[in-house]
């Protein structure tokens, strides 16, 4: 396996999360799998800091949680976005681009002189 | 790979309050963990490696397994509680919605609650500011008052005298505080307008004793009487504000009272009043005189240690009666059969309120059992009507808990809005008994709507939910599905359950009310009695006021007669007055003296007890003014005077109790001084129209000017406002520094002291009238139930031929068994309570045949006309519609 290009950006977790679960229900390490996969490996999420995201984003009425079974047939908590949590999602995407944008504009200026 | 998309089965959804947190962390971790593993191994690790690799990528799996719960506990109790709100609030909206739909029940029902509270808020605030909270004092039921009886003189309650007082003063093992005080009153000069002032001398730790600072300046102490300094004055906050307009700088200030000069040293806190009314404090002196044989005037308080009962109290106080028996000189002569008892200061200040209060405590309580009876009833009546929408809810699926939280809700929207207007009803209710019984009842000036109070309506308003709610909601729940339905599909009768709890309910607000009825008639006929007793004399058309000399400036007998025979001489000669006289004591006045008397010729039997008689001092035309008719001999003359022989004029009850058939009028009586009886007058009541006639003996004032102050009676043919003011200027000429005080009609203290039986029996009648139309409305409500309920049944009967006649015999005797059975519980229930009516009443037993009579006959005529309507109703129905209705 290879180490991660990149550190996960704090506060960038939950919007990951939101943008990861808008595509459907999913159960933690299948978030984790999810975004290592996405992002071609280069982003590893902390595993000890994902479950506690997504409890918290459950707590905020963001995400809600559900017993289901994989493929497999092993009990999983599956994890879906509400509709509070989509629109929370497109004010945080919305925030992300302006933020980026930003840096990008500050990382292309010229020089002063 | 992963599983996105597919497999995922809703299996179970737990309500959140039941969520097992702990158990479903763990099964996710523990997903995570072997799904990892598996992964791992399936890379080629070896398990135990795989377990190894997969704990190290995840971190430290108690402390995130913690955190989870944590997060997770918060949740599920922040959303249990938002669910339960949601549904409480689903449930207010829900019932407010039936509630809307039903106007006529909702109105009546809320109607109903408010009068009920209303009338316990506003009896309850005066009970409250009366007897719990009549002064704002620390350990107020730790106040005690000793007093002293005298049966043989019927003193009962009686005060102490100086040396008894300062023997109390000086014991440490009953008292922590002890004060003594004495009513008095100064004529209050060299300030503009004289003025008489209720005043209080006070001995002991009067100030500490209602734990009292002042709000300005200080009070007086014990040092102060020691180093002689005893012309000090306290002054209520009133008369500070009063006086001297607020000042502060009124400390130090000189303020005459009765022509000596005293000085200001502090004021009280506003809101402390003690007797209502006294305006300035001062100490009492007790002189040597005083104390060998000083008069009966010291009101003795004390604070009770901590630790001592009242029980003990009174213990203690029969063991120092009779120690101060063996001390010849400490109490009055043994054949007085004295004796100390205690009474709280809270029940001393209400004095005749108290039985009143406790009585309209109770009534009110029957009245709100009354009201909330019949809201039960009008609910019941109700959930008939809605017993198929309830078993169409249980049948879709509602528990028995969703359908009786529903009503429960129900039943709280309702108690809310009758305890709101109750406590509107009870607001109003007290400002007109503020307004209207201040004058005989300073104590009811002060009601107000205090937190005690709000917390008395609350508290009652949930009993009453109790009471209302209880049963409809037990039965609304024990609704039986099936039954239900079906009736209603086959449109027969109502459940005889129901029906018999509906007649209990009705039954028991005819009890009740009966109750609340016969208590009211048996006061009304007390007070037509007590009006129709004579006091003897003709109070009409008599103008009264007092007039007090202050000593420093008339200290001679002949001063004193002098002015007021100048004074009676001068009021006699007004326009449009007839008469005019004076007397020591007034009728219905505040003082009265009485003392032992002998006959001469007629010896105290051995065994009898001591003859006693009222003292009273005559000047000018009295009996006359008063309409105190002249039996025999005659009344007193300008011969009898300072230095001519002794006389006396005696009422007709000493004649008769004492001389019998035997001509009184030249007998020689002594009582101090010897005198001649040249005359009998008629009896007279003299404080009191309940109470039997006592034996007076009356003075002429020339020959006896014992006292400073006398009350100046005048009869009049004139408006008395005009007659005042000119009696006002008649003393102002005769002495310019004398205030003119006390005015009043003689009438008006007649009528005052039926004030507290008046006031009750004006309330009572109230509740007794709520309290009937209430039942009455409940025994028509069941009954018109009950026929629209048989409407079928009876449309049957009609059209198989049975006469209108019988079916309104059959309603009414319906309606008549249920009044006959809540008569006769409440009749049994009066006469089992009634004795606590009697020291209340007068010339009535508690039991008056005729008053039961008349109760239970208006009742049952009441229920007659409540029971002839839905009979009629009943009788006018349409077979042909009542059969095609269903």
């Amino acid at each position: 396996m290879t180490p991660p290009d990149l550190d996960l950006l704090r506060g960038t977790l939950d919007l990951l999360l939101l943008k990861t679960l808008s595509w459907g229900a999913m159960h933690g390490l299948g978030v984790v799998r999810w975004i290592e996969q996405t992002t071609r490996q280069r982003l590893q999420i902390e595993e000890g800091a994902l479950y506690p995201a997504l409890h918290r984003l459950e707590a905020r009425g963001w995400l809600e949680s559900e017993w289901g079974y994989t493929e497999k047939g092993r009990r999983a908590k599956y994890y879906q976005l509400t509709v509070v949590g989509r629109r929370q999602l497109a004010a945080e995407v919305h925030k992300w681009s302006r933020y980026s944008e930003a840096v990008r504009l500050v990382l292309n200026a010229e020089g002063a002189r | 790979m992963t599983d996105r998309w597919g497999g995922l089965r809703r299996i179970f959804r737990l309500p959140l309050r039941s969520r097992d947190v702990k158990g479903e962390v763990s099964a996710e971790l523990q997903f995570h963990l072997e799904e990892r593993i598996e992964e791992l191994m399936a890379a080629g690790l070896s398990r135990a490696a795989a377990e190894r690799e997969a704990r190290e990528r995840f971190g430290d799996l108690p402390v995130v397994g913690a955190e989870l719960e944590r997060i997770d506990r918060r949740m599920v109790r922040r959303r249990g509680l938002g669910e339960w709100l949601d549904a409480v609030g689903r449930d207010v909206r829900f019932g407010l919605r039936a509630l809307r739909k039903s106007p006529g029940f909702t109105a009546v029902a809320v109607l109903t609650l408010a009068l009920g509270i209303g009338a316990n808020t506003a009896i309850f605030s005066a009970v409250n500011r009366v007897l719990l909270h009549p002064l704002d004092v620390p350990y107020l039921d730790r106040l005690f008052v000793v007093q002293q009886n005298m049966p043989g003189l019927k003193l009962i309650g009686g005060q102490l005298t100086p040396s008894q007082a300062e023997e109390f003063a000086a014991r440490t093992d009953l008292f922590e505080l002890f004060a003594g005080v004495s009513g008095t009153s100064f004529n209050l000069t060299g300030s503009g307008e004289p003025q008489r002032l209720a005043g209080v001398r006070t001995m002991g730790r009067f100030f500490d004793l209602f734990s009292l600072s002042p709000a300005v300046g200080r009070f007086y102490h014990a040092e102060d009487s020691r180093n002689g300094n005893t012309r000090l004055a306290v002054l209520s906050n009133g008369f500070w504000q009063n006086w001297a307009g607020g000042d502060p700088g009124v400390v130090g200030r000189p303020i005459e009272l009765n022509g000596e000069t005293y000085q200001v040293i502090g004021v009280l806190p506003a809101g402390f009043r003690y007797r209502q009314n006294a305006q300035v404090f001062v100490p009492l002196e007790i002189t040597p005189r005083m104390r060998q044989q000083g008069p009966w005037m010291i009101t003795a308080l004390g604070r009770l240690k901590p630790g001592v009962t009242p029980v003990q109290l009174g213990a203690r106080l029969e063991r120092i009666t009779s120690e101060w028996q063996a001390v010849p000189g400490k109490a009055p002569p043994p054949e007085f059969h004295f004796s100390l008892s205690s009474k709280s200061l809270v029940d001393l200040q209400a004095g005749e309120l108290k039985p009143l209060l406790v009585l309209l405590m109770a009534a009110v309580s029957l009245v709100l059992l009354i009201a909330c009876a019949n809201v039960a009833n009008l609910q019941l009546v109700r959930a008939a009507g809605r017993s198929k929408e309830l078993a169409v809810r249980a049948a879709m699926g509602a528990g028995r808990w969703p359908i009786m939280r529903q009503l429960i809700v129900e039943n709280g929207i309702l108690a809310v809005a009758g305890g709101t207007f109750g406590l509107l009803l009870g607001f109003l209710a007290i400002r007109s008994l503020r307004s209207v019984q201040a004058v005989d009842f300073p104590a009811l000036r002060d009601l107000h709507l205090d937190p005690p109070v709000l917390a008395f309506t609350a508290a009652v308003t949930m009993l009453a939910v109790l009471f209302f709610g209880i049963a409809p909601t037990i039965r609304a729940a024990r609704t039986d599905v099936h039954g239900v339905l079906r009736d209603a599909a086959r449109g027969s009768s109502a459940g005889s359950g129901r029906n018999r709890l509906l007649r209990a309910s009705a039954a028991a607000q005819v009890a009740f009310s009966l109750m609340l009825l016969l208590g009211a008639g048996l006061l009304i006929r007390s007070l037509a009695l007590l009006l129709a007793t004579d006091p003897g004399f003709k109070p009409t058309r008599v103008v009264t006021f007092q007039v007090t000399l202050p000593p420093a400036t008339y200290q001679h007998a002949p001063q004193k007669v002098d002015f007021f025979d100048q004074l009676t001489a001068r009021l006699a000669a007004l326009p449009g007055v007839e008469t005019a006289g004076a007397i020591s004591d007034l009728p219905f006045g505040d003082g009265r003296n009485s003392s032992p008397f002998t006959i001469e010729g007629k010896p105290v039997a051995p065994g009898d007890p001591e003859r006693h008689a009222d003292m009273r001092f005559v000047q000018g035309d009295y009996f006359k003014t008063l309409g105190i008719p002249l039996i025999r001999g005659r009344s007193f003359g300008p011969e009898d005077r300072d230095g001519s022989p002794w006389v006396s004029v005696i009422d007709r009850s000493l004649a008769q109790q004492y001389f019998g058939s035997e001509d009184p009028v030249g007998r020689s009586i002594n009582q101090g001084p010897t005198s001649t009886i040249i005359g009998v007058v008629g009896a007279i009541k003299h404080g009191d129209l309940t109470e039997a006639d006592k034996p007076t003996i009356y003075y002429t004032y020339r020959q006896a000017p014992w006292y400073s102050g006398l009350y100046l009676t005048l009869r009049t043919s004139q408006l008395p406002g005009v007659v005042v003011s000119q009696a006002r200027a008649a003393v102002a000429q005769l002495d310019r520094s004398l205030p003119v005080y006390d005015v009043r009609l003689m009438q008006e203290r007649v009528d005052e002291s039926l004030g507290a039986r008046r006031l009750a029996m004006m309330v009572l009648l109230g509740f007794a009238v709520l309290a009937l139309l209430l039942a009455l409305l409940g025994v028509y409500g069941v009954l018109s139930y009950g026929t629209s309920r048989r409407t079928h049944e009876l449309g049957i009967r009609l059209a198989l031929g049975a006469a209108p006649g019988a079916v309104v015999r059959m309603v009414l005797g319906g309606g008549l068994l249920l009044t006959g059975v809540g008569l006769l519980v409440g009749l049994a229930g009066f006469l089992a309570l009634a004795r606590f009516l009697s020291s209340i009443l007068y010339g009535v037993g508690p039991r008056d045949p005729l008053t039961i009579l008349v109760g239970v006959s208006v009742l049952a005529a009441g229920a007659v006309v409540a029971a002839w309507v839905p009979a009629r109703r009943a009788a006018r129905v349409d077979p042909v519609e009542a059969l095609r209705e269903e």
